[in-house]
């Protein structure tokens, strides 16, 4: 791939090869297996340098160690400074609103996202790591957020489904012109909110009261893995993950809300007999996301499968043999299947490297 | 692309903003389908928070110690759609009751001793409730989530009883009304009126002491 094409994550990849390579190639002279001349030496530092340094320049990557911690610092910070700040907007709101008239409070509250979006753009186009624009995306998200809920409460209106519909097309909107993962994600659980909200009102659910039958949650996390099957070819990589990590645990922690209390499922059965269905069912969901993760080599798929295998083998095992076994027992029999368990990966992961 | 974000988000915040303000202006100007006046006993202002300078009332609905079963009897559940089959003292009974899903049904409050926006009947229609309870200043009609539990009564019995939660427990009051509520709130006497519109979402449009 030449570099005319690279996106932001390639050329990181690139100058990340580039570092190691120059490691490897230092300890393999220092071994004896390899040995250039002065001007090969020469010729390949100056080659591997500049190519760094247009790298570095274009797309702003990190070159260094020290330079790999310093974005992940900024990172937290921009995430920490954005939560800060949307915590700060609801309050300031709250805090002086009330001695507005209406068409002031509708004004502003109009304003503030509109705003927020104009500060958005205005720091992504002045700054390519995207920190500045990440927070101040936040913080239109929470403004837009707040828009709604104060006119919820202004006006005094139903609750209605279709907020999280405007709050989750808001934050997808930001997320795919400005590329911020935290947005989303953001817009993905509000989607997601939203038609599980939708399935439960469909099945005769007032839909605040989704929440009471957890299949809702199965399906809005199906619909939300299923993007990137359908999106294979257009989707950025990470993005895909993202879809991937809100997607299952959507389900798994719906199954495992089931695993532990059967009356919240729609299934017409005794509460015991429901959770002892799902607590299988979790076994299996993990089980199937650990084998199609190792397939198709999505390691966040192994780690949240592999996860949830063990919460769910714990629980089944705790619910089976809890009274019959003597406690030390059980707890034995929970360190051997774990041992079990590395000896199974271990192998795969053989596998894996023949 | 980031043009188009930028447009695209600018354009969903002002479509969605004059969406919800047209269905506003469109369920008020739709005419007043029930107007009652209210003292600070039915409508005591509610603790917003100490950081909040917006002020609401509360809708004083619910009185912990007293349940309402004359009203929200198993009769009256089975009425609303309720599945009220199982004895309450069966030993399946808990968890039959407690499956039931929520149902958003409309209930008729009026002025009594305690609590002070008693429920005295309920129903799934507006127009049909109306008929039977003509007097708009002595009953409101307000919608509620129903969900049906089994309660252990004083007669000592279980029997299957309806609890009710208001969709609007809170009302916000705007200004201009706010600033004579506050100035009123000190004596603790103030009358609220309410206006309903079709869609049954209120406003406040007078207050006076």
């Amino acid at each position: 791939m030449d570099d005319e094409t690279l996106t932001k994550r390639q050329a990181q990849e690139r100058a990340n090869r580039i570092n190691a390579f120059r490691a490897e190639l230092a300890q393999l002279e220092r071994e004896g297996a390899v040995t250039l001349t002065p001007e090969q030496h020469q010729g390949l530092d100056e080659y591997v340098t500049s190519k760094l340094a247009e790298l570095a320049g274009r797309f702003d990557v990190d070159t260094t160690e020290s330079q790999k911690q310093l974005s992940w610092g900024m990172r937290i910070a921009s995430t920490l400074g954005g939560f800060a700040l949307c915590a700060a907007v609801f309050m300031f709101f709250y805090r002086f609103w009330g001695a507005l008239s209406t068409p002031a409070q509708v004004a502003i509250l109009a304003a503030g996202p509109v705003g927020a979006v104009l500060l958005t753009d205005f720091a992504a186009r002045r700054e390519r790591t995207l920190y500045f624009a990440s927070l101040a995306a936040m913080v239109a998200f929470a403004c837009f957020v707040l828009d709604l809920n104060m006119l919820g409460s202004i006006f005094n209106l139903m609750p209605s489904p279709h907020a999280f519909l405007a709050w989750g097309a808001f934050a997808l909107i930001l997320a795919y012109a400005y590329r911020l993962r935290l947005l989303l994600a953001a817009g993905l659980v509000c989607m997601g909110v939203w038609a599980a909200a939708n399935f439960a009102s469909l099945a005769g659910v007032y839909w605040t009261e989704f929440g009471s039958r957890a299949e809702n949650a199965i399906a809005a996390g199906l619909l939300i893995l299923a993007v990137p099957l359908v999106r294979a070819r257009q989707q950025d990589p990470e993005f895909a993950w993202v879809y991937r990590i809100i997607g299952l645990l959507a389900v798994m922690l719906a199954v495992l809300t089931m695993a532990f209390e059967g009356t919240l499922s729609y299934l017409p059965f005794a509460s015991k007999s429901v959770e002892r269905f799902y607590q299988i069912v979790g076994l299996a969901a993990s089980a199937a996301a650990i084998w199609l993760g190792v397939r198709h080599n999505i390691v966040v798929w192994v780690n949240t499968g592999a996860t949830f295998f063990v919460i769910f083998l714990y629980i089944r095992l705790h619910v089976a043999l809890w009274d019959l076994l003597p406690k030390y027992l059980f707890f034995l029999l929970i360190g051997l299947i774990a041992v079990g368990l590395l000896v199974a990966f271990q192998r795969i992961r053989k596998v894996r490297l023949a | 692309m980031k043009r188009w974000g930028m447009v695209s988000s600018i354009a969903l915040v002002v479509a969605v903003n004059v969406f919800v303000l047209t269905e506003v202006a469109l369920d008020r100007a739709g005419g007043v389908v029930q107007r009652v006046e209210l003292t600070q006993r039915e409508l005591p202002v509610a603790w917003t928070g100490d950081d909040n300078s917006g002020i609401a009332v509360r809708v004083a609905a619910w009185d912990p110690q007293i349940w309402n079963l004359a009203v929200l009897d198993r009769a009256k559940l089975v009425e609303l759609g309720f599945d009220c089959s199982v004895p309450p003292d069966a030993s399946s009974a808990l968890h039959h009751y407690r499956r039931q899903l929520a149902r958003e049904v409309m209930i008729v409050l009026s002025q009594s001793a305690s609590p002070p926006l008693r429920a005295v009947d309920a129903g799934r229609d507006y127009i049909a409730l109306r008929a039977r309870y003509p007097d708009q200043s002595r009953h409101l009609i307000v919608p509620v989530l129903i969900r049906a539990r089994i309660e252990y009564t004083l007669a000592k019995a279980w029997a299957v009883v309806g609890w009710y939660q208001l969709l609007q427990p809170q009302i916000h009051v705007p200004q201009p009304y706010a600033k004579t509520l506050q100035q009123l709130r000190a004596k603790n006497s103030y009358h609220l009126t309410l206006c309903y519109g079709k869609r049954l979402e209120p406003w406040v449009c007078g207050c006076r002491p």
